[in-house]
């Protein structure tokens, strides 16, 4: 159901193509590095639709709506989600929820809404059958905190694997794998222990895993944007290197990296996929990530009075997505600083494009065997501020309480 | 005071197609510049310049041909072509004068001869508007047609605070027939005024119509009044306006206010109803309101209504995954198609109105709307049953009556015009 093949490489950076099967009219492809389409419970935030790609579905969005998830017996249906999407079925939701402490031998507790909920082997083989994913994560330890030592990296090694092999067992005999069955994008986990992550690894080749899912790096309470790669990136070298030598290709996917220098020095490591999360974080703080860094910024805030003036220019020139065609970067100003729904909508048009044109230009530097370290230089001062730093657009439930006359 | 020159040439033709035989009610096409609309017309309200969560292609893909607009960046609009512009909005739009919100929305507000002045809701300053600023504001918007600047008065309020305001509103529509700039691309419309007073409301009208404007607006009457005298005034200012001129109900309001205020003659109307209740997850449909929020809804899997054409209800969005959608925090989806419905449903009940004219089937539309509404025709409120009586359709005997006029106070038999 799913082919990696590699077609590039420059460095330890490759350009590769990931194909699945999404029924034999509509079979997907994806260039890669590339990334996953961000949403909740089936919807991009703020947008009625997205080009068509990978749905990152995180499973702890429905462990709370699971009497909706049973009743309606199809996840796609239900979301009325588009042929030409295809779905992994992951664990958490990156942007919102840390990994919260809560695995024992038989679960995984997933935050949601109405607090932490247990997933189990069973309910996730289920789960998988009610969603038919192309890719699925079985459920894994992936807890850390600060100061965990090598002896919890080893549990939280063999404790993913045992999930690893119950899940897939389980799910041969519900008769959920074989020939049309989901890939397993695998929880590679081990904590801050190189030699754990190096066991790990050869664990889950052995195994002959589909796919990586790197996790348990960033601490339960970290805010996505404090997480940088630097702080993991020395643990991983030694088990990237075996990775490199391994046949056929895997994808590997390492969710949870935010920053555009990031994910250019993932990419040099060998990383392939990305979640698409920037467009959602940068939105709702009201930010608009720019073609060209503009007065040292990357961003903009667009809720500035000072920008209603500018009714003869769009947001940014370099742009073509229907917000910057159609509307100025005044009408914009007025809307976020108006508490409108619809800046929401059009910021989030904007910074979705604009990732988009971000791994494009990713892709380019690889296939022309550019050096990425430019590239890296270039995106250097993309850094996305801490929620305090910058007044976000009115949270969208705060919004809704707001009654006008 | 000059009046407005008696041959400019109004940007605004309003043709009638069919009356109602028995009712006051009839479908017009009024002609404006940036589109023809169909009357009697619903115009959903953009009050900040965005339709709440929905886009002007999708609102225009729904069939609207006229919106209300406003905003408050008002200088910067004159500059930048208008709001059509700014809002990407290619069809008809209505502007109010600004008035009314600003004196809703503020905190302090002191009314003279010349103007109101009051603190801006947007970033607290003093601001100062007067027919003249509010006519050269809307001169800068572009509107098709534009409000007066009247002296806005609550409906609860009595006294002789009543009859200052609709006198000065006179005075002001004078002002701001003078200080129109562009007479032959914006029209303006009067509000007629008075509170719930017949006596006020007839000096207003006779005064209003002996101007020489395009069309009339009816004020101060969305303001929680009783219905029962609610629908009178409305009835007394039809019946009093020039036949040949559209008359613009404001602020109104439910479905059934529209279809009794319809078959009272009235043809334009504006509520915030069908996107307010949007965002508090209440869906519209034929037999009321779904409050899509509560437990019965959670594993509803089928559509707001199967009968409906919006993307919402074809696109095959369930109740349920509706309800999902409106609790996820920095999700926007389930309000944009909750909004996509309910404006849809509110045109196509004046669509469907509208039909029902041209086939000469008006009141039997209207008994139809009512017994989906309500099941048990001991529910049909009592105000309604009134109002239709008195224009000759009786909702309870399902056979149209002799008409009868009632004055505002109740008492009836007064001799029909």
């Amino acid at each position: 159901i799913m082919r990696f093949t590699v077609s590039a490489s420059s460095g330890r950076a490759r350009l590769g193509h990931l194909a699945l099967s999404g029924g034999p009219d509509h079979p997907v492809a994806m260039a890669t590095p590339g990334y996953l389409i961000y949403n909740r419970c089936g919807s991009d935030p703020h947008l009625p639709q997205s080009p068509a790609g990978i749905l990152l579905t995180p499973l702890n969005h429905w462990l709370d709506k699971l009497a909706l998830l049973r009743q309606a017996g199809n996840l796609r249906q239900l979301c009325r989600l588009r042929p030409d999407r295809q779905l992994l079925l992951s664990l958490t939701d990156h942007l919102d929820y840390y990994p919260t402490p809560g695995v024992t031998a038989q679960h995984v507790g997933l935050p949601t809404r109405s607090g932490k909920a247990p997933l189990t082997v069973e309910l996730q083989a289920e789960l998988t059958l009610l969603t038919s994913p192309e890719l699925v994560q079985p459920l894994a330890d992936c807890e850390i905190r600060e100061g965990d030592g090598r002896k919890r990296a080893r549990k939280s090694v063999d404790r993913s694997l045992a999930f690893y092999d119950r899940f897939t067992t389980a799910l041969e005999q519900q008769g959920g794998l074989g020939g049309g069955g989901p890939a397993l994008m695998a929880s590679w986990v081990g904590g801050y222990s190189a030699e754990e992550r190096l066991r790990c690894l050869r664990e889950l080749e052995s195994r002959g895993a589909d796919g990586l899912v790197v996790e348990g790096f960033r601490y339960y309470n970290q805010p996505v944007e404090d997480f940088r790669l630097a702080q993991c990136e020395s643990v991983l070298t030694e088990a990237l290197q075996q990775q490199q030598r391994s046949q056929p290709p895997r994808p590997l996917y390492f969710p949870g990296l935010v920053h555009p220098a990031d994910i250019i020095r993932a990419a040099e490591l060998g990383f392939d996929l990305f979640d698409g999360s920037l467009p959602a974080l940068l939105t709702r703080r009201g930010l608009a990530w720019l073609t060209s860094a503009t007065g040292g910024s990357w961003w903009l805030h667009v809720g500035d009075v000072e920008l209603l003036t500018a009714t003869d220019r769009p947001l940014d020139p370099g742009c073509c997505c229907r917000c910057c065609r159609q509307f100025s970067l005044s009408y914009l100003a007025h809307l976020s600083l108006s508490n409108e729904i619809l800046a929401s909508i059009l910021l989030m048009e904007h910074n979705s494009a604009r990732l988009a044109a971000f791994f494009n230009e990713l892709r380019s530097a690889i296939e022309s065997a550019e050096s990425l370290g430019g590239l890296a230089t270039k995106y250097a001062a993309a850094v996305v501020p801490p929620t305090a730093a910058v007044a976000p657009l009115a949270n969208d439930q705060a919004r809704l309480k707001d009654d006008e006359a | 005071m000059s009046m407005a020159t008696s041959n400019a040439a109004y940007p605004l033709k309003f043709n009638i197609i069919s009356k109602c035989g028995t009712t006051a009610a009839r479908t017009a096409k009024m002609q404006l510049p940036h589109a023809t609309v169909d009357t009697p017309v619903f115009m959903p309200v953009g009050t900040k310049g965005s339709l709440k969560a929905l886009t002007t292609d999708e609102l225009s893909k729904l069939g609207c041909r006229i919106m209300l607009g406003n905003t408050y960046h008002l200088e910067i609009l004159s500059s930048s072509g208008g709001l059509h512009g700014y809002m990407h909005w290619p069809h008809a739009l209505l502007t109010d004068s600004g008035g009314f919100q600003m004196v809703s929305l503020s905190k302090l507000c002191n009314i003279d001869e010349g103007g109101v002045t009051f603190t801006s809701p947007y970033d607290g300053t003093e601001l100062r508007l007067t027919p003249e600023e509010s006519i050269r504001i809307q001169n800068g918007i572009g509107a098709d047609i534009m409000m007066q600047l009247d002296d806005v008065v609550h409906s609860s309020t009595t006294g002789p605070r009543v009859k200052e305001a609709m006198e000065r509103s006179i005075r002001w529509l004078d002002r701001c027939l003078a200080a129109n700039a562009r007479p032959t691309q914006q029209c303006l419309f009067p509000i007629v005024q008075g509170g719930l007073d017949s006596d006020l409301r007839i000096q207003s009208l006779d005064a209003l119509a002996s101007r020489d404007v395009a069309g009339f607006a009816i004020g101060g009457l969305s303001g929680g009044e009783a219905k029962s005298t609610f629908w009178r005034i409305v009835k007394l200012c039809t019946e009093r306006l020039p036949a040949g001129k559209p008359r613009y109900l404001m602020g109104v309001g439910l479905p059934l206010d529209l279809v009794v205020c319809v078959a009272l003659g009235v043809d334009m109307f504006d509520c915030v109803l069908p996107t307010r209740t949007a965002r508090f997850g209440v869906a519209l449909v034929p037999e009321g309101q779904l409050q899509l929020k509560k437990r019965q809804f959670e594993t509803d899997l089928r559509p707001i209504d199967d009968r409906c054409s919006c993307p919402c209800c074809t696109g095959g969005y369930s109740r349920a995954y509706l309800a999902t959608l409106l609790k996820e925090d920095g999700v926007t989806l389930g309000c944009s198609l909750l909004t996509a419905h309910n404006v849809a449903y509110m045109l196509n009940l004046m669509s469907e109105m509208r039909q029902s004219l041209v086939d000469g089937k008006f009141s039997e539309f209207v008994r139809h709307f009512f017994r989906l509404q309500y099941p048990n025709p001991t529910d049909y409120p009592e105000w309604a049953v009134e109002a239709l009586k008195s224009v000759g359709v009786s909702l309870l005997s399902g056979e149209d009556v002799k008409k009868s006029s009632c004055n505002v106070d109740g008492s009836g038999d007064v001799e029909v015009k």
